[in-house]
């Protein structure tokens, strides 16, 4: 069940039981108002009609008393009875009216002779028949306790009231004195609001009922029902929409984080910027969401960049309980380690290539300085002491001063003695003023290498020595400079190098494969240094830094 | 007329018999002894006591310095001529220093070798045209003020005319962290906190 339906099925049977509650409360109030107000002013209708009659029967008689005269045709109706009258009194005579209407007799006896004075129905039907509030079916009737109709019957106007049997429980009650209005069949077998009383007269009784249709007063009761039921439905109606429009709000936003993770199941990690609800623990859940999905985002884009090697990238890990990110951090920091052990193992494997060819190098210039320029120069003597011609002694020494000549060119180009002897300053110099010599550059060393104390070994002034050399024969050879300047300062803890020309410039990245500047960086790599070009045109400088706590 | 004594010390004995060979052809010159290294040249010493030392500069033990300054020292007579292979100005002007009366190639002619000795022995310094060329060429200049080195000197002064680091790396081609080096550490020689103090201070020093 999902929880728009729910929430509307709440909301609507909340709202129908209210609705049925109240609507089932306010009808039979209503009704039960009704019943009282329709009772109560059938029974004070019929009060009235009964004092009327009464007083009317009464007056009658008081007059009928004092001047007891008898009509004829009363006397004859007299004589016509079936048993003689001797009491005075007043007495129902209908069982004998010949058209079965209400006839009331006055019998006075006086001296043996009794007198009659007969009332016929026109008063009394009159004040029964005034129908003033009484509505359209309303009738106030008289009984006879022979259940016979007394009065005319306002739905059977043609008919003798006689011949109308009236037995109903009404009746009944207000003959036996239990005066309980309320609702009866009438003598038509139909439903009535019924209000009754007892007429007594000494010799007769009557009852008086006052009447309406249970129909007839029903009618605002049903037209209330169909309001209420009107108004009900409405109420529900509008109920169903109003569920309807607020489950959206939580509907909505939920089923908004239903697509969301969803979509984050399927690996899409973008945050959303979400519409702010109007809830508070909504806007809360969503705030909950899209921090989680910014920190799985952080902790996926923080893993693509380890992924991609890039291991400066940084991650915070968002608690303690951050196993993906304390995970990615702990492989971060392995990848670091291997890194450097790889970084480490090829410095050292560059240094150990370059620092295995320095002492090859080495090693054959002291071969040859040492070995042959001796024997060269043994041999130099033999040929001096040798008796032959002048000329052929002098070509031999001519051919051996070249040889060693040459020996010490090969010996300078394997390594420079002065280097191990003299250090990076004098063979510097040395080798800066051949230039300078050879060349039109004006090309100028600085030394500013410490002359006691110097942390210098043989192996950074071999490096600085051969970076030199290649910095200055590549702008020989390519950059039409005509000015170099070289600056070696010795401080503390490191060297400093600085290396000027003002010629053409370079691109680095262009220039970078075919030259020695591959190998120049190497150099400085591998001794911990760091190095960097400027290499602009009529401004081009190399600088390097090499630390000399090295050891 | 006595002879000229001479030792000579080389570690390739082949060399050695060559230039003692070479030598002793001549009637005023005689070499005593032919030692293989300073060490040996040392014990031969407490015996003999040569004119000239002919001295090769690398050997094995106690190289041609160590023995140039331990016959200065000790042996103020004895007058040694450097004879070497290396024809780089840096080992001609160290062995002068070092109080070498000459300097030879070891490539030398044999009119060379006993013009240096008989000069040397004469009591005059033997340094061919071509090796002091060279012997100049190399001597760097190295008078600097007490203090400063001569780089931080140049910094000062230009820092005094208000140049900024930038600048006065772009003068004196070097990087501007060379510059800010020389600065800081000028600051710690004359314990002072800013640049305007240490100008004030390296002024009133008479260092600029």
């Amino acid at each position: 069940m999902n929880i728009r339906t729910w929430i509307l099925v709440i909301i609507n049977t909340l709202i129908f039981t209210v609705v049925i509650t109240i609507s089932f409360s306010f009808y039979s109030l209503f009704e039960s108002t009704l019943d009282d107000k329709v009772l109560s002013q059938l029974s004070s209708i019929e009060r009235l009609k009964r004092i009327q009659v009464e007083d009317y029967i009464q007056r009658e008689w008081e007059n009928f008393k004092k001047v007891p005269v008898s009509s004829a045709s009363d006397s004859i109706f007299l004589s016509k009875l079936p048993t003689p009258i001797k009491n005075n009194g007043v007495y129902d005579f209908t069982e004998f009216s010949h058209d079965g209407k209400l006839l009331i007799g006055l019998v006075f006896v006086q001296d043996d002779s009794t007198y009659i004075k007969l009332l016929n129905d026109t008063f009394i039907q009159n004040v029964l028949l005034e129908r003033t509030g009484m509505g359209s079916s309303g009738e106030t009737y008289l009984v006879g306790s022979d259940f016979r109709l007394r009065s005319a019957s306002r739905f059977f106007p043609e008919e003798a009231p006689y011949s109308i049997i009236s037995e109903t429980e009404s009746v009944k009650n207000a003959f036996e004195n239990k005066i309980e209005k309320g609702i009866y069949k009438d003598y038509r077998n139909i439903e009535v609001y019924s209000a009754y009383h007892l007429i007594e007269f000494p010799n007769f009784k009557f009852v008086i009922l006052s009447e309406i249709d249970a129909k007839e007063v029903a009618i605002p009761l049903k037209s209330m029902q169909k309001k209420l039921i009107i108004i009900a439905i409405s109420i529900l109606i509008i109920a169903l929409f109003l569920g309807n429009y607020l489950a959206q709000f939580i509907s909505t936003p939920l089923n908004k984080m239903k697509k969301e993770i969803l979509e984050m199941t399927d690996g899409n990690y973008k945050p959303v910027r979400y519409k702010k609800s109007s809830f508070k623990e909504i806007d809360e859940v969503l705030k909950a969401l899209t921090e989680l999905k910014v920190s799985l985002s952080s902790a996926i884009s923080f893993s693509k960049d380890v992924g991609n090697m890039n291991l400066d990238s940084n991650y915070k890990p968002k608690s303690n309980n951050d196993i993906l990110g304390h995970s990615l951090i702990k492989m971060q920091e392995k990848l670091i380690e291997y890194q450097n052990k790889i970084n480490f193992a090829n410095t050292q494997r560059k240094r150990n290539l370059i620092e295995g060819q320095e002492t090859e190098r080495k090693r054959l210039s002291q071969e040859l300085h040492d070995g042959i320029g001796p024997l060269l120069t043994s041999l130099r003597f033999y040929v001096e002491s040798l008796n032959i011609d002048a000329k052929q002694k002098n070509d031999a020494k001519e051919i051996i001063d070249q040889t060693i000549a040459e020996i010490r060119r090969m010996v300078y180009d394997l390594m420079p003695p002065t280097l191990i002897d003299f250090g990076v300053a004098a063979t510097l110099q040395t080798f800066v003023n051949l230039i300078k010599k050879s060349t039109h550059i004006d090309i100028e060393f600085d030394n500013g290498i410490k002359e006691n104390n110097s942390k210098i070994d043989d192996t950074i002034s071999i490096s600085v020595f051969r970076i030199c050399q290649e910095l200055i024969n590549n702008t020989i050879k390519h950059s039409k400079a005509t000015k170099i300047r070289i600056s070696i300062t010795e401080f503390d803890e490191l060297l400093s190098v600085f290396y000027f020309d003002n010629g053409l410039g370079y691109n680095l990245e262009k220039v970078e494969t075919g030259s020695g500047l591959i190998n120049i960086k190497e150099r400085v790599e591998i001794l911990n240094g760091a190095i960097h070009f400027t290499p602009e045109k009529k401004h081009a400088t190399v600088e390097f830094e090499i630390p000399l706590t090295y050891a | 007329m006595p002879s000229i004594k001479i030792i000579v010390v080389d570690d390739h004995k082949l060399f050695r018999d060559g230039l003692t060979a070479l030598i002793d052809k001549h009637e005023d010159l005689d070499v005593i002894a032919s030692l293989e290294d300073g060490v040996k040249l040392f014990e031969a010493l407490i015996d003999n006591n040569p004119d000239i030392v002919l001295l090769d500069l690398s050997m094995p033990n106690m190289n041609g310095f160590d023995v140039l300054k331990k016959l200065k020292k000790e042996f103020k007579t004895i007058k040694a001529i450097a004879i070497s292979m290396h024809d780089d100005g840096n080992y001609i002007a160290r062995c002068a220093k070092l109080g070498a009366q000459g300097y030879l190639l070891k490539n030398t002619d044999e009119q060379e070798l006993t013009t240096a000795i008989r000069e040397v022995y004469e009591g005059n310094k033997y340094f061919s045209q071509e090796i002091s060329t060279k012997m100049i060429d190399s001597l760097s200049e190295t008078n600097s003020i007490k203090k400063f080195t001569k780089k931080e000197t140049e910094i000062i002064k230009l820092l005094a005319k208000g140049f900024t680091t930038k600048e006065i790396a772009t003068k004196l081609y070097v990087s501007t962290r060379t510059v800010e080096t020389h600065r800081s550490n000028m600051l710690k020689k004359l314990k002072v906190k800013n640049t305007v103090e240490l100008i004030n201070k390296a002024k009133s020093l008479d260092l600029i």
